[in-house]
């Protein structure tokens, strides 16, 4: 299963749109087996959506998201888990055990909305 | 001072901080959360109990706080930030633009324990700066549809190819909203995007409007005159209702097409034009080729990419969406502060076919807000001939699927009912037999080993 997650100082990034890095990770029986930083820097918000797609991402997790760009990542059959927040690792750890990210990490305002 | 003085002064000073319209919130050294008011809860759209102790960043969620947090500066540096202009995410995912101003927070003995940041909602000039300026994104089209969410998937690789596009939909569908949005995606975004209703100038007045004049081309032409696609020059030129256009327009249309050069009316010199060019239609432009009505050639020229916006009664789902929208946008626009819509009255809608498409859906919630005492738009604010309309019909929404599976059964029914005779059933479903033997393979019927024409036939 191949994740992505956009990061900022080892945290999700609050806004997906502006960020500069996205950490690519695959997990493999329930364990970690590869970890990879990309940059984003330079890359339209469309860039953005082909990248996710031509890393054959199967789960993005994501913070703070524009609801244009959501609604075309889950265009192209990504699950998208957006408005998380916390520590990038804890989070992998918890996509491992098979954890609810949503209800665990889910950031401040959207525990009990639909996307949150 | 008094116990009981201090906490009637902090009372007060919450009351104060709760009834002033700009959101101010602040912080701590930690960048957690320590004070959000009630207007700051209305921008973000997160609650005062969620916000306060959280991470500042995870609630303002702005384009500046990875890389400029001017918070981080404010306390870093004890200078304060005024009016600076930036984007934050609610909790909805909407992008709200904000003008904020810093100031740090000093504690008795003068250090810096935290910061606070006043922030003014701008939605309102922006939405109004958008409407003046007629600048749009791709945000601003508002849909959940299916053929609308396959549209917007290609719209920037077709924005950025440059090439000629064809929009067809019916009136009020948005079509220059889109022409709008393929110029500020495509590399030409700096430069005009200029709109010509075709449809609206006889010949004569749509080329001197398009081509521009010189002084003497004609009676009143007492001096040069730019057309639009001059002023349209290194950008984009939409001419809308091209189906309109005469048959001798065309043709001159077509000339420009191929060579992009022209000669304004009265001059001799030819100018060399690079604009990209998008058509639009309410009309079946092939429809239009086939009843001879519009020139095949030009067809082709302007037939390099088609969009087709499907009508609103096509998509009904985006309907609840647009409402919203247009009552925020009017509720600004009026100064009303109408919080929602009745059931009923999205029930009502729902089920209008819409003639007059998105347009017609803003005008009705414009006129409902008008009408509305209240903080609901109730079924009495809408127009009474919407109510009794002989538009209301049931929702008709088709998928692709179930199209197939109607074909289908009425194919088999036109055959059964004729002894499995293809050339019976064809002229009852009133095709071409040809037609008939492509859709049966097309549609996968299996027909029985009889054919109609046997005289063993069951």
């Amino acid at each position: 299963m191949k994740v992505a997650i956009p990061v900022w100082e080892n945290r999700i990034s609050p806004v997906f749109d502006t960020t500069a890095h996205i950490l690519q990770a695959e997990i493999i029986d329930k364990m970690l087996a590869k970890k990879e930083m990309l940059s984003l820097e330079s890359l339209t918000i469309y860039q953005r959506i082909e990248l996710l797609d031509n890393l054959g991402i199967d789960i993005f997790i994501c913070g703070g998201i524009t609801r244009p760009l959501l609604d075309s990542i889950r265009n192209k059959n990504i699950k998208t888990i957006p408005y998380v927040c916390g520590n990038v690792d804890k989070i992998l750890s918890a996509l491992c055990d098979g954890e609810d990210i949503k209800s665990l990490f889910s950031m401040p305002g959207n525990s009990n909305k639909e996307d949150g | 001072m008094p116990r009981d003085y201090q906490k009637k002064v902090d009372r007060y000073s919450k009351i104060i901080l709760d009834n002033i319209t700009e959101g101010v919130f602040t912080i701590d050294k930690g960048k957690r959360i320590t004070t959000f008011n009630t207007a700051a809860e209305k921008i973000t759209g997160i609650s005062r109990e969620d916000a306060i102790g959280q991470a500042c960043y995870n609630v303002f969620r702005s384009n500046i706080c990875e890389t400029d947090c001017v918070l981080y500066k404010t306390m870093e540096t004890g200078e304060p930030v005024t009016s600076k202009t930036i984007y934050i995410l609610n909790s909805s995912g909407e992008q709200i633009p904000v003008s904020i101003s810093t100031a740090s927070l000093r504690g008795e003995k003068g250090h810096i324990i935290g910061a606070v940041e006043i922030m003014r909602d701008l939605s309102l000039e922006s939405k109004l700066r958008k409407e003046l300026e007629k600048k749009y994104t791709f945000s601003d089209i508002i849909s959940k549809n299916r053929n609308m969410k396959l549209i917007f998937d290609i719209l920037p690789q077709v924005a950025q190819s440059g090439s000629m596009v064809l929009i067809e939909g019916e009136s009020g569908t948005g079509k220059e909203l889109f022409a709008r949005v393929i110029h500020d995606l495509s590399k030409r975004k700096n430069k005009k995007l200029i709109a010509v209703n075709c449809g609206a100038l006889p010949d004569t007045l749509l080329e001197s409007e398009l081509f521009g004049y010189k002084a003497g081309a004609f009676t009143d032409a007492k001096r040069d005159k730019k057309g639009r696609f001059a002023q349209a020059e290194g950008g984009t030129i939409l001419l809308d209702e091209i189906g309109d256009i005469s048959p001798a327009f065309q043709v001159r249309l077509l000339r420009f097409l191929q060579d992009k050069e022209y000669e304004p009316l009265g001059s001799t010199e030819t100018i060399k034009a690079d604009v990209r060019v998008i058509a639009a239609t309410n009309k079946n432009v092939s429809q239009l080729v086939e009843e001879g009505k519009f020139r095949q050639d030009l067809y082709y020229r302007i037939n390099i990419i088609k969009i087709t916006i499907p009508p609103l009664r096509e998509r009904p789902e985006d309907i609840p969406y647009l409402v919203k929208h247009f009552r925020k946008k009017h509720n600004h626009i009026l100064g009303k502060n109408v919080e929602g819509t009745s059931p009923k009255v999205l029930e009502v809608l729902m089920q209008y076919n819409f003639p007059g498409n998105v347009r017609e859906l803003e005008n009705i919630i414009e006129r409902a807000l008008v009408l509305c005492p209240g903080k609901v738009i109730e079924l009495e604010n809408l127009p009474p001939d919407l109510i009794i309309s002989k538009n209301i019909a049931t929702p008709v929404k088709i998928e692709d699927e179930s199209v197939k599976d109607l074909e289908k059964r009425t194919i088999l029914d036109a055959l059964e009912k004729n002894n499995w005779n293809r050339l019976a059933a064809a002229a009852k479903l009133g095709i071409h037999k040809t037609t008939l033997f492509r859709k049966i393979k097309q549609l996968g019927i299996t027909l029985p080993a009889i054919d109609g024409r046997s005289k063993n036939t069951v």
